[in-house]
């Protein structure tokens, strides 16, 4: 397997010292402050390039041209948070592909490690889009945290306790370990509708609210009483 | 007294063995007993040990008059069972009386409206039994029968409804307030998950037509 449990946290180690966290860091907060509910979602974030399992490039964008789509930001490929989310969503895809609403998932990590992903999540004949952003560009344009704290603080250690206990467990790092995850929903043609940014590990959106969404959408064009 | 405590034991042993929680707590209530019991039969009975022992067995025999209420069989009534059959099929009928205790049956006479368009709806409706009919902007109305929801955009969306509805035959619906149907989803995930469930295959319906 790609994304093996292991010594994950000498990796992190190591990652601490990256120059470049800080920038990031500082970059994501000015590009949140440009991202609202109810406005275009920012141009950036459309035209962030993402790979699909082949390692063709496509503009995220895509994803909502043509339908209403679920952009589902994972922390990385083997995050215990992100496969409880995935649990808790994997029964509701049907029902979200019936109200033509499309769900993306967004990594961080290689497009081997996507295929890993896609297998161990059971995600194969599912409708949903694995694409991965191994830049994290598209992750900046959502505004989405990257934090230390939100990986190894103590709240994100308990919730991983928790986790542990519902049967979700994080492999090595398959992608970055400090980027936080989130979801928008995204109306066709690019409005956004709701946006959750994770502020740690196991913080996610409820799939009931997205579903509601989705409902609330289709309601509007039904034209019922 | 040695005898009984033993035997107390292997019963908490055995609880621990069993994977039903009203078995576990049934034969956790006679290793808790028997325990009784030895501390009872000692020269010197332990009283904070019967005490806290005692407190357990309450706890326990109210925790299994409750699973055994819930386990209980329930009958549908009639209605109950048309919607269970038509539109609620994954929900348990325990589930669905408390889902549909939330609003009330009304019954409608033929011709009774039940929606005027651009007017706030304060109730989520479901039909029974019998036939209304659906007026919408530059549409051909539209007839709907048991088992459709009315309310739905303003339950969803919070806007007004977009078009009249009246009964064309007696109608009974089952007719939920917004907010306290609301607050009851949100106490219960499964329930809701079901009911936006319903809601979809509903929407997807009237969509298709």
């Amino acid at each position: 397997m790609i994304c093996e449990a292991g010594d994950w946290l000498r990796a992190t180690s190591r990652r601490l010292e990256l120059p470049a966290t800080a920038r990031i860091a500082q970059r994501s907060r000015d590009i949140l402050d440009a991202v609202d509910v109810g406005s275009p979602v920012p141009e950036a974030l459309a035209r962030a390039s993402v790979l699909d399992a082949a390692g063709d490039g496509h503009a995220l964008g895509e994803a909502w041209a043509a339908a209403d789509a679920i952009v589902i930001f994972v922390r990385h490929f083997a995050c215990a948070g992100c496969s409880d989310h995935l649990a808790e969503l994997r029964p509701r895809l049907a029902e979200l592909a019936a109200l033509a609403t499309g769900v993306v998932i967004v990594g961080s990590g290689t497009v081997e490690q996507l295929a890993a992903f896609v297998a161990v999540q059971q995600l194969a004949g599912h409708p949903i889009e694995v694409v991965t952003d191994p830049t994290l560009a598209a992750y900046r344009a959502a505004g989405l945290e990257r934090s230390r704290l939100g990986t190894l603080g103590p709240r994100a250690l308990a919730n991983l306790g928790l986790l542990a206990l519902r049967g979700h467990t994080s492999g090595r790092a398959c992608g970055d370990l400090y980027q936080q995850g989130g979801t928008l929903y995204v109306r066709r043609g690019g409005e956004l509708a709701f946006v959750h940014r994770s502020t740690r590990i196991g913080d996610h959106a409820p799939v009931a609210q997205v579903v509601a969404l989705a409902l609330a959408a289709r309601a509007d064009e039904a034209g019922v009483a | 007294m040695t005898i009984a405590f033993h035997v107390a034991n292997a019963l908490y042993l055995v609880s621990y063995a069993v994977r039903d929680i009203l078995w576990l707590r049934l034969i956790t209530v006679l290793g808790g007993g028997t325990l009784l019991l030895s501390f009872f039969l000692s020269p010197q009975p332990p009283v904070p040990a019967i005490l806290w022992n005692a407190l357990f067995l309450v706890i326990n025999l109210v925790r299994i008059d409750l699973l055994i209420r819930e386990r209980r069989p329930i009958p549908l009534a009639a209605d109950e069972q048309h919607l269970a059959n038509l539109v609620f099929r994954t929900l348990r009928p325990r589930e669905l009386v408390r889902l549909l205790r939330v609003g009330t049956f009304v019954d409608h006479a033929p011709g009774a409206r039940l929606v005027t368009r651009g007017q706030p709806l304060e109730h989520l409706l479901l039909v029974v039994r019998g036939t209304a009919r659906v007026e919408l902007d530059a549409r051909p109305a539209i007839e709907i029968a048991d088992g459709t929801f009315i309310g739905e955009l303003g339950f969803l969306t919070g806007k007004p409804p977009g078009a009249d509805v009246a009964a064309v035959t007696p109608l009974r619906v089952v007719q939920w307030p917004f907010a306290p149907l609301r607050e009851f989803l949100d106490d219960n995930p499964e329930l809701h998950a079901t009911m936006q469930r319903v809601l979809g295959s509903d929407l997807a319906a009237k969509l298709r037509r």
